[in-house]
């Protein structure tokens, strides 16, 4: 056993895909890589209507090799799991077949593996030690410029000189728009395949309402806000308000990120139930953190156009989408970016028991409207379908054909007369009002 | 041409560009103050998201960071006391034995397995979590 590498990381999806075509959906990804890599998601999931989903994603930087491997485990488990009707155990965690079955049946979990496959691919085999993907367009020709940071390139308060305080450049976390640098964060928001990608997910499916994006290391698990403190108290005090530009990412000072207090709270307990999960597997601590406050020491971390904080932010900027709960998961304990193989082993038992916790957090609790739903598709194949076939009854049965010829005769003799009774209460109406 | 030939011959044309210099895990001991003067004066490779600090007994801490041997010597002459670790880049070399070759999975043709324990119908088995 070993690694995977970029190629048998898109095969192992395809293999999944082949092996149980009932509960998945092999995705291609639109965005090809500068190196001409097409790369693919799964959804797993079954069930006639679903009211939530999950999107895990990782290896968008490079050297950070497990997190691909974390997820073809976790999508290989969950699914062999489905179809034997079997309990699914890490080490002292364990989750029974009712709730694997819950997950499959009642949500859609969507997992992209290898968002960066170019990185992987250089990292794996040339310099370990590469962060960003291989995109030359900024490197005016010179090796050491090459790549932009995909963790960087998400629109959110991308420009980073004008949302932010300059005093919060000096973390040294924000972003940068110097090409030669490991967060260079590119020429636009969403310059980058790699982002594109993520974000043509969300686009796909809207019914995503939890996110994680899975890094290495530390042992720490993020929730947001990435950019500023968290504060409850005022709405209009947010990433959108301009009238904030150039004052964010500082510690104590008059600006904080909004996040809802009830939100806050649930963000912060699905974190805390999935570090539970990790811990019990072999008894790895893992730390619950907001992302500003990256557990450390001394000073914040704010960051620009990073993945979790694009994805939160998504529901404040157009309120039509859904809220989607974010994170970040920072794999190992050990700070090491290459773990052995073996010890990466116990480290993917880890984080997948914690990502079923995860996935069964997500799980409609309230499910009226599913069994209803669920319940209108049965009676609708069992009967309804059955008494009246829609190849008979159907927009395209001959039924229908034969309605829309007579319509097509009827047309043009009802339609003047419709008009002319609409013109006459149109008139009526118009009287009414005058005399009012 | 399959993403196997064409990742080897990207392989071929990156070994032949300018490869970066090796990185070396370096610890810099010091206080919030000092942390915050140095993220003035240099930028550096913290890891992924923020600096990972540990705090020593005597109330100093320890950064993590990765650097180049130039980069560790202009540190140490801007005053920082910084002890150098292992090379990181040299880890990464040794792990790369351990990626996989070719494709195990044949194109879709092998099932991937996961590693947890699929036990039983154990529909009664709890969450211990």
């Amino acid at each position: 056993m070993s690694f995977l590498n970029v190629v048998e990381i898109e095969s192992a999806l395809i293999g999944l895909a082949s092996s149980y075509p009932s509960v998945t959906q092999l995705i291609t990804l639109p965005y090809f890589t500068v190196e001409g890599r097409q790369s693919h998601a799964l959804r797993i999931g079954t069930g006639p209507c679903r009211r939530s989903a999950v999107l895990i994603i990782s290896g968008a930087h490079a050297r950070e090799w497990g997190g691909p491997d974390i997820c073809i485990n976790f999508a290989a488990d969950l699914l062999e799991a489905y179809s034997l009707g079997t309990a699914l155990i890490y080490g002292g965690t364990a989750y029974s077949a009712a709730e694997i079955k819950s997950i499959i049946e009642r949500l859609d979990v969507i997992v992209f593996p290898d968002v960066n496959p170019d990185g992987r691919n250089y990292s794996q085999n040339t310099y370990p030690m590469w962060r960003k993907n291989r995109n030359p367009a900024s490197s005016g020709g010179q090796a050491s410029k090459i790549g932009v940071d995909p963790n960087r390139n998400y629109d959110f308060l991308w420009d980073f000189n004008a949302a932010f305080a300059p005093g919060a450049q000096a973390f040294g976390t924000l972003a940068s728009s110097d090409p030669s640098s490991d967060i260079f964060h590119g020429i636009a928001a969403f310059s980058e395949a790699e982002t594109k990608n993520v974000r043509y997910l969300f686009d796909q499916f809207p019914q995503i309402s939890w996110f994680m994006d899975i890094h290495s290391f530390g042992g720490d698990i993020l929730h947001s806000w990435g950019d500023d403190t968290n504060q409850s108290g005022s709405l209009s005090i947010n990433f959108t308000n301009a009238a904030w530009n150039g004052q964010r990412g500082l510690p104590a000072d008059a600006y904080g990120e909004y996040i809802g207090a009830c939100d806050l709270a649930n963000v912060a307990a699905a974190a805390n139930a999935m570090k539970a999960a990790i811990a019990g597997v072999r008894g790895e601590t893992y730390a619950v953190a907001q992302a500003f406050f990256l557990p450390s020491w001394g000073s914040p971390y704010p960051t620009s156009g990073a993945s979790d904080d694009w994805t939160y932010s998504r529901f404040f900027t157009d309120p039509t989408k859904r809220k989607v709960r974010a994170y970040t998961l920072e794999f190992n304990t050990v700070k090491t970016f290459f773990p052995t193989w073996a010890e990466m082993q116990q480290i993917i038992l880890d984080v997948d028991a914690g990502l079923v916790r995860f996935c069964l957090g997500a799980v409609p609790r309230f499910s009226l409207s599913y069994w209803l739903c669920w319940w209108r598709h049965r009676l609708n194949d069992a009967i309804w379908h059955r008494v009246f076939p829609p190849e008979l009854w159907g927009p395209y049965g001959p039924w229908a054909r034969i309605r829309r010829a007579v319509e097509s005769i009827l047309f043009p003799i009802v339609a003047p007369l419709l008009r002319l009774l609409g013109t006459g209460a149109r008139r009526r109406s118009s009287g009414g009002s005058r005399r009012r | 041409m399959n993403d196997q030939n064409r990742s080897d011959d990207a392989n071929q044309s990156q070994r032949s560009e300018a490869v970066p210099p090796d990185l070396y895990a370096a610890r810099i001991n010091g206080s919030p103050e000092t942390f915050a003067k140095l993220r003035q004066e240099f930028e550096l490779d913290v890891g992924c998201r923020g600096p990972h600090v540990e705090v020593n007994p005597d109330g100093s801490g320890t950064m993590l960071v990765f650097a180049t041997e130039e980069r560790i010597r202009e540190l140490r002459a801007a005053g920082y006391r910084v002890e150098l670790g292992e090379n990181v880049s040299e880890i990464g070399r040794q792990r790369q034995k351990e990626i996989g070759e070719g494709d195990r999975f044949m194109g879709g043709r092998v099932k991937p397995r996961g590693f947890g324990e699929k036990r039983g119908r154990a529909s009664e088995r709890r969450s211990t979590s």
